[in-house]
């Protein structure tokens, strides 16, 4: 019946995607390693119809016969931005940050399946042969080999430049190289799927290969932690521009009402 | 009977159709290579007018139209503004149409010196649908899939000047996108190469009839001719990093908003009131 009133309430569902998006962002501010995201929008097209008595292209008309309709705007994806966030040194050693466009895989300590995270918070827990290193969840950090890390009773951990896992003897002595950890250079950010806000696995069907390569330009940073890179004065003037245009949606909502309502009323 | 009515009722429904273009230009107010959308009314309806003085003869004194249509939808293809996002994949075109004969205005409408109307050229970015058919943007706002395909966010393959889909063999963050549409790593300045050994460069084309586009939805163009790409003197920069707002002016809107929504009012008066002259006409005439 009346187009108008559909096409702002399609745009309004598209712009309350993005305010939920943006407000993601911001309540993440604070969360380490948290990549914000955007929303794309796409404009909607239903149907291109033919008018009675519609003039032909040249004489006086611009386009093609036909007239759109269109049905308002979608949200076509979000995607993550994989910009760096500021460092922050924190001088706990097991707090692991990545300087490079890089992820580093974690196995769940449960289900056994990979994902990839940006470093965080890790923690030892205890095995049978000595501690193993995890992350804050409880997942599994591992190495190149695919092998969880151990650390030997007894010995302190340290985690080089460029991921080397060496445990040192306490009370001194000569430090040991017992793993490395899978650090891969990310080529192709944008096929990751996002399994939680710092937590990445591949797709169904997409190679390791296909989206990791050797690390190049990466640096591990033990005793730092990665801030997220959502800058709160772009995330406030987002939020103030998709808040406009909700109302300007809203003000066309309530407009077609409006000639609803005079059709309504036609017979006095 | 009272002709007006119809005629009315035309009007009603085409500001109801003027009301729901401006609303979608509302809702795109955010997209991001979106181009506003303008309604062409025009009289429709030709009735010829006679005079019969005697029963043998009747004079033509004219016409008269007895309907208002929405006859086109013309998409206003002004440059949009450039927002700067940083993301290696965003793109935006930006183009001077260069005429030493010719200069358009804001509309990109210009009059030649015999009286006709020519519209200015516009460019756009070559993408590629599932079904394998070309389709022109605007929309920059690319990424990479699982084969390192860039793909604008409808899923479209971007095209390079072979019309070949572009398959980065770098990371998009380590691709310098050149001002004339080229690719080139970032690390090593070398252009980048496709399977063939050629420099790999984004297709951009030159439409001189914009108007023969049609829409599609998804921010995509169907095109109807074979458009040149763009020459080396065609006023046009790639721009990388960001990407070109949608070109609607809200404020316009608000404004046409409204005047759609008095107009609509105005007309529905003009049915009220012809609908009580026919009732004195049915109740009042040759009462006795």
């Amino acid at each position: 019946m009346n187009h108008s009133m559909s096409t702002s309430q399609v745009a309004m569902r598209a712009v309350q995607h993005a305010l939920d998006v943006i407000a993601h962002n911001i309540a993440n501010a604070d969360r380490y390693a948290f990549k914000r995201q955007e929303v794309v929008f796409s404009d909607v097209l239903t149907n291109r119809v033919a008018q009675h008595g519609e003039s032909e292209r040249g004489a006086g008309r611009w386009t093609l016969p036909g007239i759109t309709e269109s049905g308002g705007t979608n949200v076509a994806s979000v995607r993550a931005a994989f910009g760096q966030g500021a460092l922050v040194s924190t001088d706990r050693s097991l707090d692991v940050a990545l300087d490079g466009q890089a992820l580093v895989a974690v196995v769940g300590a449960r289900d056994g399946a990979t994902s990839w995270v940006r470093g965080g918070s890790w923690q030892l827990s205890p095995v049978r042969d000595g501690l193993m290193l995890t992350t804050a969840s409880g997942d599994i950090v591992q190495s190149v080999d695919n092998a969880p890390i151990v650390i030997p009773p007894n010995h302190t951990v340290r985690i080089d430049e460029r991921g080397v896992v060496i445990a040192e003897p306490q009370g001194g002595g000569l430090g040991q190289e017992i793993a490395v950890l899978n650090v891969r250079s990310v080529l192709r950010f944008d096929v990751l799927e996002r399994v939680s806000d710092d937590r990445f696995v591949l797709p169904q069907g997409v190679q390791e290969g296909d989206v990791f390569g050797a690390p190049t330009n990466v640096t591990v940073r033990a005793g730092m932690l990665e801030r997220s890179n959502v800058v709160l004065v772009q995330e406030m003037s987002a939020l103030m521009l998709m808040q406009r245009a909700y109302q300007l949606n809203a003000r066309a909502l309530i407009s077609a009402d409006a000639m609803s309502g005079m059709v309504n009323n036609l017979r006095g | 009977m009272v002709r007006g009515i119809d005629a009315a009722i035309s009007s009603m429904m085409m500001t109801q159709r003027r009301h729901a273009i401006t609303a979608n230009n509302i809702a795109n107010a955010n997209t991001i290579g979106f181009k506003a959308e303008h309604m062409v009314a025009k009289a429709a309806v030709l009735a010829p007018l006679m005079r019969t003085e005697t029963s043998e003869s009747a004079e033509d004194i004219g016409a008269m139209h007895l309907a208002a249509i929405a006859d086109e939808a013309p998409a206003w293809f002004a440059q949009g503004d450039l927002e700067e996002t940083g993301a290696p994949l965003d793109v935006a075109l930006a183009y001077r149409p260069q005429d030493a004969e010719l200069t358009y205005d804001a509309s990109g409408k210009a009059v030649r010196p015999d009286g006709t109307i020519a519209y200015a050229p516009e460019v756009f970015f070559v993408v590629q649908n599932a079904d394998g058919q070309e389709r022109y943007t605007r929309q920059g706002q690319w990424t990479v899939d699982g084969a390192g395909r860039i793909v604008a966010s409808s899923g479209a393959l971007v095209l390079d000047v072979n019309r070949q889909p572009i398959t980065l063999s770098v990371s998009p963050s380590d691709v310098r996108i050149t001002e004339r549409g080229a690719l080139v790593d970032a690390r090593t300045s070398q252009p980048l190469v496709d399977g063939g050994g050629l420099p790999v460069r984004l297709a951009v084309v030159r439409v001189d009839d914009v108007h023969a586009l049609v829409r599609e939805g998804q921010a995509l163009w169907v095109p109807q001719a074979q458009d040149p790409l763009i020459a080396d003197e065609d006023a046009v920069t790639v721009w990388q990093g960001s990407v070109e707002r949608s070109n609607v002016d809200v404020g316009r809107a608000s404004v046409d908003l409204m005047t759609a929504q008095r107009a609509y009012e105005a007309n529905q008066r003009v049915v009220q009131w012809l609908d009580r002259t026919l009732e004195k006409a049915v109740n009042e005439v040759g009462r006795v």
